[in-house]
């Protein structure tokens, strides 16, 4: 036979319900369903004489023990030896072995399935579950489960209201009568094998004037009054007198010792009147429209009517009345249940959110669905941990929570003992069972040995509010560098220093039957002072007057036809023409861009504008320069990024620099495995720079690099140090070069300005740009060499 | 140190010179610190002197921390008495399982301590029956572990040891090494040759063996439990016709016939303590036979010390006697109780402990508060001088009187005590203490004292003291005898106080 035991230990009138009982002399009575008695107002009185020394007793040898009664009944009646159990309920975490002794006193759980039945409102922290378990382990019962008290009075009633239809019911209310007034729940009723409440919310309070202490001050203040001298009845105060009073229970007449150790017979008022309270009308507003409503007290008798008709006319409904063990009767059914596997009741979780960092920011993370319902005593385990990310070299992990039971967010802080050598992901865990406890929260990772607890307790409560608290999370986004504009100005149009200028030579060569393409192609790409003739937008410089750019536009005309005569077999035979039209950047008419790319994927001898390997250098530059057309730019990639690492050289690196810097559309092109390929070839072009002279060739490295942060206009978070491992990696192929640099710096004092720029590039990387221009820096280096 | 041979002696004996025997109270005063370490226990103690009550010896006789000779020698369970003196031993032995078991009932009735007294009470009654036989620990092995029993009978576990022996070559199946080694080292050129004339070689044979650890557990705890089981049959020869005794007899003879069957199948005993094997802890019905020794065997263990301290558990039989005859009286209610802790493993002969007082009952048409303090502690000269070691202490709430107070002793010796003796020197001493100077009347005194089989009662009066003498047994018509005659002068204690 398995032994099942239900325990309701209210400090009230205390139960417990169980299938067997030892019979003196006899063979124990099994699977017969118990109720034992463990007193009314319930207290725990320490014993001297025990095997163990002293020893905590509970139960109805306790009430009716003389310890603690008062110096009448001589050492033993030191106030001290007798401990109310309602108030050690209040800290059971302090008074587990006494709490255990109650229980023990009303049925010995050693092997038993032990059910324990906990009050549903939202003073019951899980601190306190947590201590109620450790009851059930001390007495060594074999399963052990904690259920609210409305889940309870729902199983009892299943018996003891047998007039109800529970296939009808859908809704219940439960209100339960507690010290400081009445506790509500709504449960449904989920039918399956066998009935089960739904719980769904956590209970709520409401404090009132009915509630038990109040009608126990009224009770002890009546039979004070019955004393020979009410200003000494310390007696009344030690005994269980005012409790049966309060509690309805009737009784005659009980000599008490006095602290002098003389006898005085109280006898109960004839008539006891519980004062005028009121029922809270919170608590009719919250079980509004159920279908039945039960209600569970201790109190018998006059006081249980009088309590019981003032809640129903404050409700406007029927209560069907549950008797005071049946809480005890209901936690037995829970653990013939428990036992035989049957559905007792379903929970929700109370949840547990923490603050996570993504592409958006930081934001909340809710460790439990919100839909999450679990039978009683089964555990979750998060399916979906919250996934963090831990950086190399950090010695504490700060993580913050907020709980659904608990006003305040905390945040825990944990202690690495050896920090990781890389950036590693971890993962928050959570476990948690529906009233059992604390969740259990474990930090995973590959950088830790085994996984690590976070433990509520400790960490530290804050000041803000969770919506607050992520708010001072959010972090600045990382810089992105500007696009760059190469400027246009009117200098090299005109004549200076007796050189002349591009109308000059426009004109010029406009009139002429050959036009020395090359000549004018020179010079659109010469710059004066920084600035071209032509804007890397394709724009004129604004003060250009307007027969100036007719004649750009006639030389155009002419480009383009000496082009297409090229590519139709015929016009001249070198890319002269098409360098002038490529070197108008964004102003290059678009059709010329394909066959620019055609001709960088054709073999050489292949195309019209590749016919030696020189031009194909032309071709990639140029497509950097003049492509502003996103399918363009999407075709030169494709051509680009199919290319090994081995094969990129300075042109390859030229022509995707030039489009990640120039184009806002480009960056945004690109798939994150495109943007970690070529930042390995950015991370490679910095690394062959170090050791080596300096020459124009080893700026692209960097170019490109600058250029693949723009990569930020897709995904902000994307390159910065510490949340990206490449972006560790490029920082320490740039830093090498600085290293390298540095060195030469003496010998070279132009490599200063390149020495600065990389460190501006290191401050992009960390998302943290001081010089937002710094690709014109970088392109005004790359000229300049 | 001096000796007393009854609590209420006036007379005290030099320790050295003194031998006690069947007939005396091992009792002793004594100085607080002298001898602290010898075994004794202290039963009451005021200022610098105490009560001893010192131990029976097992063997029947012994020279410290008194001198003993004479006792019957504790019997061995299930042992058949042949000899006078084994006859009393037993006989002794049964008395002292009938105060246990009543003591034991104790344990049961806690189970609901709302209805504690009551419960005892019912069991108490009970056991005036003696058709009605007790519960005792074999009673539920009979029960228990029977279906168990039979089971292993069926299939009693078996293992296959291999030996090494000279075999016909035709039925050799299996060589080892050293086989080998003395097949090489036999003279002749094949194995026909060297199997010589007989034929046969050195091979592993492999023969059934039953001897294993768990078959010797089996079969030591078949041994125990036919002998507590005769021991038991042996105590409740006057509850023949009950079910239970029949089913611890038909326990006795399964038990028997399997310790046979083993001991056919050249199982051997295992001896107490071995630590368990595999099949001990794994097997369901091994499990059981092993926790079963081992109860059995610790509570042979534990009469060995229950055997010593027979006076305290008589001491304590009395307690719950007294206090069952209080919550008997019609008008009594009981109003406090001091919790009651009950001992697994009994401490000197004790089984429950307790604070004081023990309980307190109201006698409310009497107007009368009495108190049963067992084993009191503080007290008066007049009670450390009576040596009674259970008080009634009386209050009349109706009258500003003084606190009355009642000795109840509680003698124990192997030999019968005759009431009417003992009531006439217990009177003297009562009366020799109302006549000195205290704070509380004394005027009543009882004595319950074993009656071994026949009940008797006697009253004395010495002088306005006045003391009862009742023998009750735990068992039978002696105990209902005794039961009834206590609540009389129970009820008579408080008629004349309300007189």
């Amino acid at each position: 036979m398995k032994r099942l035991v239900g325990y309701d230990l209210n400090g009230w009138s205390d139960f417990s319900a169980r299938n067997w009982l030892e019979v003196p002399g006899q063979e124990t009575l099994e699977n017969q369903d118990q109720v034992i008695q463990g007193g009314i107002g319930g207290v725990v009185v320490t014993v001297k004489e025990s095997p163990q020394g002293t020893e905590f007793i509970g139960g109805m040898q306790a009430q009716r023990a003389p310890h603690g009664r008062g110096t009448g009944w001589g050492a033993v009646g030191a106030k001290e030896n007798r401990s109310s159990l309602l108030q050690l309920l209040e800290k059971p975490n302090d008074y587990t072995r006494e709490i255990s002794s109650a229980l023990f006193a009303m049925a010995d759980a050693r092997k038993a399935t032990a059910v324990f039945s906990i009050p549903d409102i939202p003073a019951l922290v899980e601190d306190h579950q947590e201590a109620f378990l450790k009851c059930l382990e001390t007495l060594r019962a074999g399963r052990r489960l904690l259920v609210w008290r409305p889940v309870l009075a729902v199983l009892a009633a299943f018996e003891e209201c047998s007039n109800v239809q529970w296939d009808d019911v859908k809704d219940i209310g439960v209100i339960i009568h507690t010290s400081k007034g009445f506790s509500s729940q709504r449960l449904q009723l989920r039918k399956e094998k066998v009935f089960a409440p739904e719980r769904r919310y956590s209970g709520r309070h409401h404090d009132c004037d009915l509630g038990l202490e109040a009608l126990w001050g009224q009770a002890k203040a009546a039979l004070k009054a019955r004393c020979a001298n009410p200003e000494k009845a310390d007696h009344v105060d030690a005994s269980q007198l005012p409790s049966k009073l309060a509690l309805g229970h009737e009784w005659d007449a009980e000599p008490l010792r006095r602290w002098n150790g003389s006898w005085e017979i109280v006898t109960p008022p004839e008539e006891f009147d519980i004062a005028r309270g009121k029922v809270p009308e919170a608590l009719a507003d919250h079980l509004s429209d159920c279908s039945i409503v039960l209600f569970q007290s201790p109190t018998v008798g006059v006081v249980r009517d009088c309590v019981v008709q003032r809640l129903t006319t404050q409700l406007g409904c029927n209560l069907h009345c549950l008797e005071p063990q049946a809480i005890a009767r209901g936690a037995l059914e829970a653990a013939r249940r428990l036992s035989e596997n049957l559905p007792i009741y379903y929970d929700f979780l109370p949840q547990i959110s923490t603050i996570v960092q993504d592409a958006d920011g930081a934001k909340s993370y809710d460790l439990i669905p919100t839909d999450a319902l679990l039978p009683a005593g089964q555990s979750y385990r998060s399916d979906q941990p919250a996934r963090l990310g831990l950086l190399a070299g950090m010695e504490e992990i700060k993580i913050h929570l907020k709980k659904e039971t608990d006003a305040t967010p905390r945040r825990a802080v944990v202690t690495l003992t050896t920090p990781p050598a890389k950036n590693t992901p971890i993962e928050l865990h959570l476990q948690q069972t529906p009233a059992a406890g604390r969740a259990r929260m474990t930090l995973v990772s590959e950088a830790f040995s085994g996984p690590i607890i976070v433990d509520w307790e400790t960490a530290r409560e804050l000041d803000q509010n969770w919506e607050e608290v992520i708010e001072s999370l959010e972090p600045e986004r990382p810089t992105v560098p500007n696009r760059l504009v190469l400027p246009c100005g009117t200098d090299t149009w005109f004549e200076q220093d007796n050189r002349p200028g591009l109308e000059d030579l426009l004109v010029q060569e406009l009139s002429s039957r050959d036009p020395k393409w090359n000549t004018l192609a020179s010079k659109l790409s010469s710059r004066s002072n920084g600035k071209y003739s032509i804007s890397s937008d394709g724009e004129y410089p604004s003060q250009l007057p307007q027969p100036s750019r007719y004649l750009l536009e006639d030389a155009i005309s002419l480009a383009e036809k000496d082009v297409q005569e090229r590519l139709a077999g015929r016009g001249t035979n070198n890319n002269h023409s098409l360098r002038f039209l490529t070197w108008l950047f964004h102003m290059c008419p678009d059709w010329v861009v394909p066959h620019l790319i055609d001709g960088a994927e054709a073999r050489t001898g292949y195309h019209a504008f590749v016919q030696s390997g020189g031009s194909r250098g032309l071709m990639l530059q140029a497509i950097g320069r003049t492509a502003q057309d996103p399918e363009h730019q999407k075709r030169a990639f494709k051509h680009l990024l199919q290319l090994p690492l081995g094969r990129w050289k300075k042109d390859q690196i030229a022509c995707a620099a030039f489009l990640l810097s120039r184009n806002d559309s480009a960056p945004l092109l690109l798939e994150r495995s495109e943007v970690d390929f070529l930042a390995k070839v950015a991370e490679t072009k910095v690394l062959e720079a170090v050791g080596k002279d300096f020459t124009s060739a080893y700026i692209y490295g960097p170019y490109l690099l600058v250029g693949l942060l723009r990569w930020r206009l897709r995904d902000p978070w994307a390159l910065v140090v510490g949340r990206d491992p490449v972006a560790d990696d490029l920082l320490s192929a740039t830093r090498k070069l600085m290293a390298h640099l540095k060195r030469r710096m003496s010998r070279d004092g132009n490599l200063k300005r390149y020495h600065d720029i990389l460190d501006q590039v290191c401050e992009e990387l960390e998302g943290k740009g001081t010089n937002p221009d710094i690709l014109i820096d970088i392109e005004g280096l790359a000229s300049s060499r | 140190m001096y000796l007393v041979r009854r609590p209420w002696s006036l007379r005290s004996e030099d320790a050295e010179e003194t031998v006690f025997g069947p007939e005396d109270c091992f009792l002793g005063d004594a100085e607080s610190g002298i001898d602290r370490n010898s075994r004794h226990t202290k039963l009451l103690s005021r200022e610098k002197r105490e009560l001893r009550l010192f131990p029976y010896p097992k063997t029947g006789s012994a020279d410290a921390p008194i001198r003993v000779s004479g006792l019957p020698a504790r019997p061995k369970i299930g042992l058949e008495p042949k000899t006078p003196e084994e006859k009393t031993a037993v006989e002794a032995s049964g008395r002292m399982h009938r105060v246990l078991a009543r003591i034991a009932e104790l344990e049961g009735a806690l189970d609901d301590p709302e209805n504690l007294w009551q419960r005892l009470q019912e069991a108490w009654d009970r056991a005036e029956d003696e058709s009605d036989p007790r519960m005792s620990e074999i009673v539920r092995q009979s029960n228990q572990i029977k279906p168990h029993l039979i089971e292993l009978e069926k299939r009693i576990r078996r293992v296959l040891r291999r030996n090494r022996e000279l075999t016909p070559l035709n039925r050799v199946q299996e060589m080892d090494r050293a086989s080998m080694l003395w097949m090489v080292r036999q003279p002749g050129k094949n194995t026909a040759e060297r199997a010589g004339a007989d034929q046969r070689v050195l091979a592993i044979v492999r023969h059934e063996n039953f001897d294993t650890l768990e078959n010797r557990v089996l079969h030591a705890y078949l041994k125990l439990a036919s002998h507590f089981a005769r021991q038991w049959l042996r105590e409740h020869k006057r509850a023949k016709s009950s079910a239970r005794f029949k089913m611890v007899e038909s326990y006795f003879r399964l038990c028997r016939r399997i310790a046979r069957e083993l001991a056919n199948l050249g199982v051997a005993i295992a001896e107490p303590g071995v630590p368990a094997n595999y099949v001990l802890m794994e097997d369901r019905s091994y499990r059981a036979v092993d926790e079963a020794w081992d109860r059995l065997l610790r509570q042979d263990k534990a009469e060995d010390e229950l055997w010593a301290w027979q006076a305290e558990s008589w001491t304590d039989f009395c307690v719950l006697a007294v206090t069952l005859a209080l919550h008997g009286l019609n008008e009594s209610i009981l109003i406090a109780q001091a919790p009651l802790v009950w001992v697994d493993e009994a401490i000197q002969g004790r089984r429950f402990l307790h604070d004081r007082p023990l309980a307190v009952f109201w006698l409310r048409e009497s107007g009368i508060i009495v108190e049963v303090q067992a084993r009191p502690e503080e007290i008066s000269a007049n009670q450390f001088a009576a040596r009674a070691n259970l008080w009634l202490r009386v209050t009349d709430l109706k009258t500003d009187a003084v606190e009355r107070r009642i000795p109840v002793w509680t003698p124990h010796s192997f030999n019968r005590m005759s009431a009417q003796s003992e009531a006439q020197s217990a009177s003297t001493l009562v009366h020799a203490l109302r006549n000195r100077p205290g704070q509380e009347v004394l005027r009543e005194g009882l004595i319950l004292m074993p009656a071994h089989g026949v009940t008797e009662t006697y009253e004395a009066t010495s002088g306005g003291g006045r003391v009862q003498a009742i023998a009750i047994d735990a068992v039978g018509e002696t105990l209902k005898e005794g039961k009834t005659a206590l609540a009389n002068f129970v009820r008579t204690c408080f008629q004349e106080s309300e007189a």
